[in-house]
């Protein structure tokens, strides 16, 4: 009895022992999980440009996976177009690790909230709403990135940029995160410590265009580094000890003298421009790198007798204006124009009319003859009915292998269209991509535009009825950034990229009495066809100018003359003599579509430029290359090129 | 047994394959579907439906004729209104006894309307594969949409016989009992039971916004059913008739 007793004690401790154990709560996924989150520089953005958005997430509990979102609603609940673009990256978080992620939004609206969260397949496990209203601005950064910099140098900075101080940590991964700055200052040290997406990121944004400015204060340790080394090519002297700059009264209109000594840092920099020197000793020193520029300076801004310098507004004033302005695209088309043109030529269409006619009477006769024949009682009658199921299988099995599946395999198609503008060798050509997504049925769909990172944006066609597009996901990670989204069936998404790139095209325009002689080098993978230059207020067709090759090209200026000076006639004659080469390929209907704009503009805008030509060419294939993963779509890629070249005049 | 529905065009015979009235009465109903197709052939290119997010319904409507006509025709060939009709009903009222009402129902009537429905509806099938190409239906909604049409036509065939059956090919009450039916499945079901509603299924096939996995399963089950009770139906009224005879 004692026995069985102590048993059943056992039993009833186990039992309270397990209810003990599952009344413990166990902490939830999201409880072990935390954000922190920085948006735009040091939560201050720019609306309508690109903006970064830095995640720290910390991870106490076990390893966990998922995508990290950023959720940006823009449009109007009064207009009905309300819509959210979702920006995401993968997330691997090891138990017990902090990590951070950067994504780059686009932002058009403050009133809507940002949402960040944190999501394991379709489970939210941590989601921050914040509100944008109290940080948007409508002007331009003046970026310090600067740890241990003191803020009221930020006041010295120009009136007109939005001076703001950032740490490092939370610079743009991408180069296009940069899109609202103006001017970023940031030592070498700085530079050297930053993770490598964001030294990408930095060097990438200054190619195209931007405007850093660095010093390298005491500590020269950094400029041997070879990220710096890349950027700016430096070989240092060593410390000179100063007592005064005379040099920049000339520079900004205020000298710098000090009681005491201070140090500079005595420098040579390969391929740049010194704008201000004391004693050999340059002070401000410029470098181009792409089209960019880098201004080093060789004291340390940071320090006195800088800091306590009356000229230091000034001298940030002059810094700000040495900024060489890249010029806007030369022929702005209209989007709508070329998104109409795009769906002129979608790459899918209804059976013929004809031919289904055709077909549909053709089978009507042989019914009729075969239904009139096994009429007849007899021996015949079996040898007909077969003929007559002959006749009705076959119908069937023409009818779909001529209608049924080709149609089946343009259930999703694409066409692109890039247009570049190039102005020469020293600025960036710009490139506008508009790739357009035609689906007949429900698709899902991941297209890549390359391996890098691209500020994608979606358009809407203003003959389409809706007002948000199809939903999409702007989806980062190792592999590069993937378009992840949806179609409905019978609709279209239309996605366009801007960037800068390099000058595919090189040449020079020398003219003399008679000729104009053009020289042009296409480094482009295809080559331009249907070219037409306009010079003197004439549009006139010179020869294609062929792929990876340097071409030499002669225009008598006396056949120049003969044509008539652009008018409503000409553009007809010329757009007449495009389309009359072909039918209806793609590049025919884009032609027909946008050639009168972009003729209009070139006249309006070129006309009393007397010292430079205009070139319109349209390349076969596109310099973008959609990559769509699990589906193969049939797709179009077409070129636009415009470049102006200067004309020199030769006797 | 003997397959008479293929050789005997007799009043013997329900609705004999090739009796004229009948190829006629397909024919008739081939070139409507015809007409019907070339009248909806989209005028606007594809690229302005898809601009406008339209969704081109000529497989419904298409369908949807097929399926009335269809129907329509395999009802009256139920009733045995095809091979008597008008004069003959006049100059002999008596009604002879069919082939399908003398022999078994599973070995003979049955096998017969299977086999009948199932060539009525190829004659139609190139121009409905034409009409799907058209409103870019995939291959399995177009498979699913003409198991639809050949359900509709069974179970009318179905009814027809068994109205057949009950009050035989002269009744007036047949008639119209036949007709309210087949307006009833293919139009009342939408205001009563939508699930039921084979024109509200080719719908949804012609815009196949998701999957309609489970209102065709749903309406074939039901019409399935449907169908199986008619054929128990039917064999009880033929061995009925049999037994009433000393077949």
């Amino acid at each position: 009895m004692c026995h069985s007793y102590l048993n059943g004690s056992k039993t009833t401790t186990l039992i309270i022992l397990i209810l003990m154990i599952l009344a413990i709560p166990l902490p939830s996924l999201s409880a072990s999980i935390s954000l922190e989150y920085s948006i735009g520089f040091n939560d201050h953005f720019q609306l309508n440009t690109w903006t970064p958005v830095t995640v720290f997430i910390e991870n106490k509990g076990r390893s966990t996976h998922g995508t990290l979102e950023a959720l940006v609603t823009s449009g109007s609940e009064y207009d009905q177009d309300v819509y959210q673009a979702i920006y995401a990256t993968d997330v691997e978080l090891p138990n017990n690790s902090k990590k951070s992620y950067a994504l780059t939004v686009l932002i058009r609206s403050f009133v809507h909230e940002l949402i960040i969260r944190l999501k394991q397949n379709d489970t939210i496990i941590i989601s921050n709403s914040v509100s944008l209203r109290p940080y948007f601005t409508e002007k331009s950064f003046a970026i310090v990135a600067d740890n241990y910099l003191s803020p009221d140098i930020l006041s010295r900075l120009p009136n007109r940029l939005f001076p703001v101080s950032v740490s490092p940590k939370f610079l743009p991964e991408t180069y296009y995160g940069y899109d609202s700055v103006k001017l970023l200052i940031m030592n070498a040290a700085t530079i050297r410590g930053l993770r490598e997406r964001q030294y990408e990121a930095l060097a990438q944004w200054i190619k195209q265009g931007g405007y850093l400015i660095t010093t390298a204060g005491l500590n020269y340790g950094a400029l041997v580094e070879n990220r710096i080394r890349h950027i700016l090519p430096i070989e240092v002297l060593g410390h000179q000890r100063l007592f005064e700059i005379n040099s920049l009264a000339k520079f900004c209109g205020r000298k710098l003298t000090s009681k005491d000594p201070f140090l500079v840092l005595n420098v040579r920099i390969e391929d740049s421009h010194v704008l201000a020197s004391e004693s050999d000793i340059p002070i401000v020193i410029q470098k181009n790198f792409g089209h960019g520029q880098i201004v080093f300076l060789t004291f340390d801004f940071t320090a006195p007798p800088f800091r306590r310098w009356d000229g230091e507004r000034f001298f940030w004033d002059k810094i700000l204006s040495l900024q060489s302005s890249i010029s806007n695209p030369m022929m702005e088309l209209d989007n709508q124009k070329i998104l109409d043109a795009m769906f002129a030529n979608l790459p899918a269409s209804f059976p013929d009319f004809k031919t289904g006619g055709l077909f549909i009477g053709i089978y009507l006769v042989f019914l009729k003859f075969f239904l009139i024949k096994i009429r007849k009682p007899g021996k015949q009658r079996l040898k007909n009915s077969c003929y007559l199921l002959v006749i009705i299988i076959s119908f069937s099995a023409l009818s779909y292998w001529y209608f049924f599946y080709p149609n089946h395999k343009q259930n999703f198609t694409y066409n692109s269209f890039y247009q570049l503008d190039v102005s020469g060798r020293d600025t960036p050509a710009f490139g506008k991509y508009i790739i357009g997504l035609y689906s007949l049925k429900k698709s899902v769909y991941r297209l890549s535009l390359g391996a890098f990172s691209q500020p994608v944006t979606h358009i809407l066609s203003k003959r389409s009825p809706k007002k948000i597009p199809n939903p999409y996901v702007l989806h980062e990670s190792d592999a590069g950034q993937r378009i992840l989204g949806v179609l409905n069936n019978w609709s279209d998404n239309f996605y366009m990229m801007n960037s800068k790139l390099d000058s595919p095209l090189i040449g020079q325009a020398l003219q003399d009495d008679h000729h104009l002689t053009i020289t042009v080098e296409n480094k482009l993978p295809f080559g331009l066809v249907d070219c037409l230059v306009y010079f003197k207020k004439r549009f006139i067709f010179i020869d294609d100018i062929l792929a990876k090759k340097q071409q030499v090209m002669k225009l008598n200026l006396s056949d120049l003359k003969k044509t008539e000076i652009f008018n409503d006639r000409e553009a007809e004659r010329i757009i007449n003599r495009l389309i009359s080469k072909g039918s209806r390929s793609y590049l025919k209907t884009m032609q027909r579509n946008l050639t009168k704009e972009a003729l209009l503009q070139v006249h309006n805008k070129y006309r009393s430029t007397r010292d430079s030509l205009f070139l319109i060419g349209w390349g076969q294939g596109g310099l973008v290359q959609p990559t769509f993963m699990q589906t193969n779509p049939a797709g179009k890629r077409l070129t636009m090129v415009n470049w102006i070249l200067p004309v020199e005049i030769t006797s | 047994m003997k397959y008479y529905f293929l050789t005997d065009d007799s009043e013997k015979s329900l609705a004999p394959f090739f009796s004229k009235t009948v190829l006629s009465a397909c024919f008739i109903g081939v070139v409507i579907i015809c007409i019907s197709l070339i009248l909806c052939w989209p005028r606007q290119p594809l690229a302005e439906f898809v601009g406008e997010n339209k969704i081109p319904m000529v497989f419904f409507i298409i369908f949807a004729a097929t399926l009335i006509i269809n129907s329509y025709i395999n009802l009256c060939c139920g009733c045995g209104e095809l091979i008597r009709r008008g004069f003959y009903i006049i100059k002999y009222p008596t009604d002879l006894a069919t082939f399908e009402k003398e022999n078994d129902f599973f070995t003979y009537g049955l096998i017969a309307f299977l086999l009948h429905s199932q060539m009525m509806l190829l004659l139609f099938l190139p121009v409905l594969i034409l009409a799907a190409s058209i409103s870019a239906v995939s291959f399995i909604p177009f498979l699913q949409a003409v198991s639809i049409l050949y359900f509709a036509a069974l179970l009318c065939r179905m009814f027809g016989f068994m109205v057949y059956l009950i009050w035989g090919r002269t009744s007036t009450l047949g008639y119209f009992v036949a007709r309210t039916f087949m307006i009833f499945f293919i139009f009342g079901t939408f205001f009563f039971a939508p699930f039921l509603n084979p024109l509200q299924i080719l719908y949804l096939l012609n815009k196949s916004t998701g999957d309609i996995g489970l209102p065709f399963a749903l309406y074939m089950m039901m019409v399935s059913f449907a169908i199986l009770l008619l054929i128990g139906a039917n064999h009880f009224l033929v061995r009925r008739h049999q037994r009433e005879k000393g077949i």
